[in-house]
């Protein structure tokens, strides 16, 4: 979360300083006498410095001396989003825009405000418009590349990152997400490589590696993948969905005794993951101990009462603990939650007709 | 230090491989009345071990109390470890075996043979091998020839179980429980086909006539039955007494799907098959099967088809394939029993024959085929006209000793047979085996963080491909007929009829007593079921199973009406296209019915009524079940009815039986019926 806020305001910070330091040179130039360039440019340095109240007054100023200074509303809307007060934000960019409707920075910058407030349809219209007006800025390509990934609209999020790509090459995240989109599209050899570049660019930027992982065992790579998952996490040993991502790993090649160990410190890391907790279930069940499998199946269902998976792994923990009744409800509950096996299971174990 | 660690280990090493101690005053001077019982114990033994053929198990019990006294001779440990590789408790063998080589290497020709057994009883595939291929045939042995064969057979037998054992199938075995075992043998479980009743052999102490068999020292097998208590256990057994048990060995071999016929074997005339029938509550006295079936040799089991019009039985009669084979005879014909061909039978033994409710699938037990060890029990399907090749049921139901005599239920879920093992009640016990089906995959769940400027993961759920479900195809139709009048249970005759083929598959009659019937029906037939008893009005019921329809078991009391005026009878099985009134050709057998019933009752009058759901327009539904009723009529008429006798109504959607909010109360209302105006 840090690293994503602390992206978006590198990105913001990078237009909206672009656009100060243009202005500062033309404020050399201009007449002494003029107040609210003045106002403004002091704007620009407190908002440099953080200093975001102090900014604002600036350019509250500015504007009231000069209430046609488009740039000014542009920067002041670039201090609201930081003080995430994103309605005035939103009015000070319609404002630039309507004094300067071929900003493609206003566009931006009002796209990143409306995504905070989750109004993302709106917000991929202004990517795109930003996109229109300035075909070379990656980060308008790469954000509603985003947007498009989270509709599920694929090649359409491929689209955009791969003009992200083309406007920037050294863009480490666009790789990344192109990456994602690719294993999305099960292209997973394209995804590997896409991933691959990613860390090449960035080789911090360790989500790549988990996610290098995940297409690995996807592609039947097990052993690339679980190189991978041991790279993160001699790197970094906080994250559960890494322990937890690795386990399943290492019981797909059969390793059940590893995948439990894994699984288990994800759970330590986070009791209340309850993918975790069910995914030990299922190591438990090869390993055939039934009671365990159960109890963590259990404990899966008590974080989420709604998780089909753990219901239908908790059925065959039951059934081979020989408690049929439960077993049968269990396996329907996880029917009634969409898993259609769980019907399977019911009927093939004569549920209902002992 | 260690030079006294080391004598000591040298010490321990010495004293753990035991010489040979003889049953001597030399060795037991001490001790000269522990002697002298033990030689007593042995000789006694001996006499039995002695014998041609040998009684192992009643040498047994002697070897064993001079074993006590004196655990280290070679001898005796051989003879106790040949003694349990003839009784019930085999893999016991071993371990005497293992010591009697251990204090002497040549303490028996046949030693590595036996320890081959020995091992081979304990699943211990690879080390049987061993012993086997260094086993040779004792001196004097005349036909060297079958030795090896059977030593090739062993070693083959020893690969098929290791195959077997690394694939185990998913069963739980349970014990029957008291209600069946005792502490006698409990063998040869035969069930309905709904598991509600089961018929089994004992050699417990309250047999009929109460002697014992001097040959093998218990008592003579006698049949029980219990039945399955609301709570799924059994009840306790009783004893089915006269006429069926006698003094002598009586024994289930087979069950009718039905519980209304049993197949018993008695030892006259080399070994035969009698059938029993159930009237009421009692059981008639067996009778011979007759001579397509029994001969001098010796009949051991037998199964009916689930329309029990063919019977396959098991017999050691000259020109089959070698040892017992199986043969399949139809009860009503008059032409000879076929043998089944090499699908089925080997040079080897066949033995415990069964066939399955759905009337396809039969199991059997075989010392050929892939078995792990004597008889193993293996399934054979019917299908385009031939058996398919038997597939083992594999391990653990299987063993390296003999399993025979499984039955399964018609659902598939339940198999039963008989077994020694450490959790019986006594010597063999019946045990339910629960068919778990192929193993069923666990599901993980991931998720990851595919954009790199979101926290929020996205879902995976890695799903395992979907497994093959076999679930048996027949439905199992049974309930109680009743005298609607006086609400009593009543003997009835129930025909399955192929209503494409306007035939009758198989006729059966509910019980005297109870009224209970069960008929099995497997898929892919549209079946009529007409329930019929003189005097009354028949009823009937439709069941149309497409090929492939999933096992489902149906309950369906049916009152049987007397001949009343104003009494209406829904008939079932008669068809018409959709939407109009043409009478399907399915339609004939029940319109016979309604033609023989109106020639054979010259007074009686009746109204045909057509009758449909609430769907459509309301003035179409009239005029079309005023039609279907009028065609009924008619097809009377041309077939000699005074069309006097007979009026026709269409009611539409105004007389429903069922409601009309669900697609099964509709099919009920959709519906030809008929009402007795006069008689």
């Amino acid at each position: 979360m840090r690293k994503i806020t602390l992206l978006s305001a590198t990105l913001l910070l990078a237009v909206s300083a672009a656009q100060a330091q243009v202005d500062t040179v033309r404020a050399t130039t201009l007449p002494p006498a003029q107040l609210a360039e003045k106002l403004y440019n002091s704007g620009v340095a407190k908002y440099n410095q953080k200093s975001y109240r102090a900014a604002l007054q600036d350019f509250d100023r500015a504007l009231a001396a000069k209430p046609d200074f488009a740039k000014a509303y542009y920067n002041r809307a670039a201090v609201r989003y930081e003080l995430k007060d994103y309605q005035p934000a939103i009015q000070d960019y319609d404002q630039a825009i309507k004094l300067d409707p071929n900003t493609f920075g206003s566009y931006f910058g009002r796209g990143q405000v409306r995504e905070a407030l989750k109004q993302t349809a709106e917000a991929e219209q202004d990517y795109g418009k930003a996109t229109e007006l300035k075909t070379d800025y990656a980060p308008a390509w790469y954000y509603r590349g985003a947007l498009r990934f989270e509709k599920a609209e694929y090649a359409a999020a491929k689209a955009d990152f791969d003009a992200a790509i083309k406007a920037d090459p050294t863009y480490a995240y666009a790789w990344h997400d192109r990456g994602s989109t690719q294993r999305q599209l099960n292209n997973l050899p394209a995804a590997i490589q896409d991933y691959s570049q990613a860390l090449k660019l960035q080789p911090e930027l360790l989500p790549a590696l988990l996610n290098r992982a995940a297409t690995r065992r996807r592609s039947g790579d097990l052993k690339g993948a679980l190189q991978d998952y041991n790279d993160y996490l001699a790197k970094k040993q906080d994250n559960a969905l890494a322990y937890t991502n690795r386990g399943s790993t290492r019981y797909e090649q059969g390793d059940y005794k590893g995948a439990v160990e894994d699984f288990g410190r994800a759970v330590v890391l986070d009791a209340g993951y309850a993918f975790a907790w069910n995914n030990r279930a299922a190591a438990y069940l090869k390993l055939e101990d039934y009671k365990r499998a159960e109890a963590d199946a259990s404990k899966a269902i008590s974080l989420n009462a709604q998780y089909a998976e753990a219901y239908l792994n908790r059925g065959h923990a039951r059934e081979m603990l020989r408690l049929p009744d439960a077993a049968c409800q269990d396996w329907r509950k996880a029917a009634e939650l969409g898993l259609e096996i769980g019907n399977t299971h019911a009927a093939n174990a004569g549920c209902g007709a002992e | 230090m260690h030079k006294y660690l080391l004598a000591f280990l040298l010490l321990s090493a010495t004293a753990a491989s035991a010489q040979n101690v003889e049953f001597s005053k030399d060795q037991f001077g001490n001790d000269k009345d522990g002697l002298k019982t033990a030689l007593k114990e042995i000789k006694a033994g001996d006499e039995f071990y002695d014998l041609d053929p040998p009684r192992y198990e009643q040498a047994l019990p002697h070897y064993l109390a001079a074993q006590k006294f004196n655990p280290n001779n070679a001898q005796l440990n051989l003879k106790i470890g040949e003694s349990y590789l003839h009784s019930g408790f085999k893999p016991r063998a071993l371990e005497y075996l293992q010591k009697a080589y251990q204090l002497n290497p040549d303490v028996d020709p046949r030693i590595h043979y036996l320890l081959g057994r020995g091992l081979h009883l304990n699943a211990k595939w690879d080390q049987a091998i061993a012993e086997y291929k260094r086993a040779t045939p004792a001196a004097g042995t005349k036909n060297t020839a079958a030795f090896t064969q059977d030593i090739q057979k062993k070693i083959r037998e020893c690969e098929n179980g290791r195959k077997l054992a690394a694939k185990p199938s998913r069963v739980f075995i349970d014990n029957a429980g008291p209600g069946v075992n005792s502490a006698y043998a409990d063998y040869g479980p035969v069930i309905t086909a709904d598991e509600s009743v089961i018929l089994f052999t004992s050699r417990r102490d309250n047999s009929t006539g109460g002697q014992k068999d001097p040959e093998t020292g218990g008592f003579f097998e006698d049949v029980y039955q219990s039945t399955r208590t609301g709570k799924g256990e059994w009840s306790p057994a009783r004893n089915l007494g006269e006429p069926v048990n006698t003094d002598g060995h009586d024994a289930t071999v087979g069950l009718a799907p039905d519980g209304q016929r049993l197949l018993v074997y008695l030892e006259e005339n080399g070994g035969d098959l009698n059938e029993a029938n159930l009237r009421g509550a009692e059981w008639r006295k067996p009778q011979k099967l007759g001579s397509r079936i029994n001969s001098k040799a010796h009949e051991s089991s037998a199964a009916y088809t689930p329309d029990g019009r063919s019977l396959y039985f098991v017999t050691d009669k000259e020109g089959g394939q070698g040892g017992r084979d199986i043969y399949k005879v139809e009860l009503e014909g008059r032409g000879p029993a076929v043998n089944l061909g090499s699908v089925i039978n080997t040079q080897y033994g066949e033995e415990g024959v069964f066939l399955h409710p759905d009337g396809k699938t039969m199991y059997f037990s075989s010392e050929g085929h892939n078995s792990m060890g004597g008889y193993d029990i293996f399934k054979s399907v019917y299908q385009n006209g031939k058996w398919s090749a038997p597939e083992n049921l594999g391990w653990p139901i299987n063993t390296p000793d003999d399993d025979v005599f499984f039955v399964i239920s018609a659902s598939g879920r339940h198999g039963y047979y008989s077994s020694f093992r450490d959790d019986g009640l006594g010597s063999k016990d019946i045990y339910q085996i629960t068919f778990l089906g192929p193993e069923k995959p666990p599901m993980l769940s991931q998720e990851d963080q595919l954009l790199a400027s979101r926290v929020q993961p996205v879902k995976e759920t890695l799903l395992a491909p979907p497994v093959a479900i076999a679930s048996a195809q027949v439905t199992i139709l049974k309930g109680v007929v009743t005298e609607e009048a006086s609400k009593q249970p009543t003997e009835a005759t129930i025909d399955v009829i192929d209503n494409s083929l306007n035939q009758i598959i198989a006729s059966f009659q509910s019980n005297a007593q109870s009224g209970r019937y069960l008929v099995s029906l497997p898929s892919g037939v549209n079946y009529g079921i007409v329930v019929r008893k003189e005097g009354y009005l028949f009823h009937s019921e439709n069941f149309d199973l497409p090929a492939g329809a999933a096992y489902s078991e149906v309950v369906k009391d049916i009152a049987l009406k007397k001949l009343d005026v104003g009494v209406k009878v829904v008939l079932n099985n008669i068809f018409f296209d959709t939407g109009k009134a043409t009478l399907r050709k399915e339609s004939t057998g029940e319109l016979e019915r309604l033609q023989k019933l109106l020639a054979e009752t010259p007074a009686l009058r009746l109204e045909i009524s057509g009758h449909t759901d609430n769907v459509g327009k309301a003035e179409f539904n009239k005029d079309l079940s005023q039609r279907r009723a009028q065609a009924v009529v008619d097809y009377l008429v041309t077939k000699g009815i005074d069309k006097a006798r007979l009026t026709s109504f269409g009611y539409a959607d105004t007389q429903p039986v069922a409601t009309n909010t669900t697609a099964t109360g509709r099919q009920l209302n959709r519906r030809t019926e008929f009402k007795v105006t006069g008689k």
